[in-house]
């Protein structure tokens, strides 16, 4: 599992603003968001990841951590702060 | 001679919502670590904001336009260096530009430097020649068509599909969406600064911006890029981040060492959808950001001062990413006299930044 080298360029402050140094683009994460960047970026796996999410986050009966993961993926991915056939493997 | 008592001259203190470089540059040229010289503003208008910045400008002369030609700009600079003794002129505006190269010989007899393109590099990257420049530099940019009667405008759609931007040979840039807004693009551009007019496809994308000194043997002294974060209605940028792209960096040496640029310079550059990057512009002199490449580390105008002097400067490569700058108008406290005395004399020596309290003394 690699980190995806981008992602290492992201600024993340304690309040979930991220500047990405690469281009100057800044946006909001939230705690979620945040948990999932900062996973990527030291090569957290899928499984792990998603175990990561149902752990340290209170969920109720209808969420699907793998679902809320694949989809801030694709947000990344449109950001292109993963590459476009990264796949986030176990 | 310490380098750090130099007295340096810097043109354009204009810096309203849509400022020249000068006063950016004095600025970081005051930021110089140990700098105790003395810093000279070069005016063109007795109402140039910079010309009352007493706090960072320690005198002010009035310069000739550049249309009064190189006799009254160098019979001008001869008459400063009897008053203040210059080390060091740099200037920030493209159109002095020509007339500062021609005069170079004549600074150099009296002591002065620059630090300065000569006019065969200064016309390799002009707008109407950046194309070629792009192949030999192996850059791309937009397609571009020099426009010198206005009937040629009926015929452009047919090699630049519109929206197109219509640019003057040294400022400017219009976006024209159709034949009748490029007509009137066109006649706004003449009046100001002549032909040819200058027409650009537009590239959709985002813009990025480099501020950068060449070492005129084709290296890079530095650069910083940024991304502009506000934009004033004029589209200029009110505020901006220093940012970490490679890519851009290496752009920026490729253009130095395909023009073997002497100075500093402005690398205007636009990145697609698709990450491609292409070149819309070389400003040939600081931007009026430039303030932000010593906030984040990397004092660029002071490198252009050292070298100017004659002393070597090591390439440098370090600077703070996320380093950002943002603009503020203020009002500047000034008595009529000094307004008398710049219009009256042309300069103001040692004039200092009025307070309310001293006015009250």
């Amino acid at each position: 599992m690699h980190s995806q080298p981008r992602l290492r360029d992201l600024a993340i402050s304690d309040s979930g603003m991220v500047f990405d140094a690469c281009t100057g683009a800044m946006f909001t994460i939230n705690a979620t968001g945040r948990a999932i960047v900062e996973g990527l970026k030291i090569g957290v796996g899928r499984a792990a990841m998603v175990a990561k999410l149902r752990d340290g986050f209170e969920l109720s009966p209808d969420d699907d951590p793998a679902r809320d993961l694949d989809e801030f993926l694709l947000l990344l991915r449109k950001a292109t702060l993963i590459a476009h056939d990264f796949v986030l493997e176990d | 001679m310490d380098p750090r008592l130099a007295t340096i001259a810097v043109t354009a203190l204009n810096a309203t919502d849509n400022p020249g470089p000068g006063i950016s540059v004095i600025r970081a040229l005051r930021e110089a670590p140990g700098f105790r010289g003395c810093l000279v503003g070069l005016a063109y208008d007795t109402m140039d904001p910079g010309a009352y910045a007493g706090d960072i400008v320690d005198d002010v002369f009035l310069l000739p336009y550049p249309s009064q030609g190189r006799e009254a700009l160098l019979q001008r600079i001869r008459y400063i260096h009897g008053r203040v003794g210059l080390d060091v002129i740099i200037p920030t505006l493209d159109s002095e530009l020509d007339a500062f190269i021609d005069i170079e010989d004549e600074l150099a007899a009296m002591g002065i430097g620059v630090f300065l393109p000569d006019k065969e590099h200064l016309q390799v990257r002009s707008k109407a020649r950046l194309a070629r420049l792009g192949d030999e530099a192996d850059i791309a940019v937009p397609p571009t068509r020099m426009i010198s009667d206005v009937a040629e405008l009926y015929r452009l759609h047919q090699e630049i599909p519109f929206p197109v931007f219509m640019k003057g040979q040294y400022y400017g840039a219009h976006l024209a969406r159709s034949v009748d807004e490029a007509v009137a693009a066109f006649h706004n551009i003449v009046a100001q600064w002549g032909v040819p007019v200058i027409a650009q496809s537009m590239v959709r994308g985002e813009e990025y911006d480099v501020v950068a000194v060449g070492d005129g043997r084709g290296g890079l002294v530095g650069a910083v890029p940024m991304k502009k974060i506000s934009l004033t209605d004029k589209g200029k940028g009110w505020a901006g981040v220093a940012i970490k792209d490679p890519a851009l960096i290496e752009l920026t040496q490729r253009f130095m060492a395909a023009t073997r640029w002497r100075g500093p310079c402005e690398v205007e550059v636009m990145k697609d959808e698709q990450g491609r990057y292409h070149l819309l512009e070389i400003n040939p002199r600081f931007p009026a950001w430039t303030f932000l490449c010593a906030g984040a580390g990397m004092n660029l105008p002071w490198a252009v001062a050292l070298l100017a002097m004659g002393i070597p400067v090591a390439p440098m490569h370090e600077y703070r990413v996320g380093t950002m700058f943002v603009r503020i108008s203020i009002d500047q406290i000034a008595d009529i006299s000094q307004l008398q005395q710049l219009s009256a004399t042309g300069e103001l020596i040692g004039s200092p930044t009025l307070t309310l309290a001293a006015q009250e003394a």
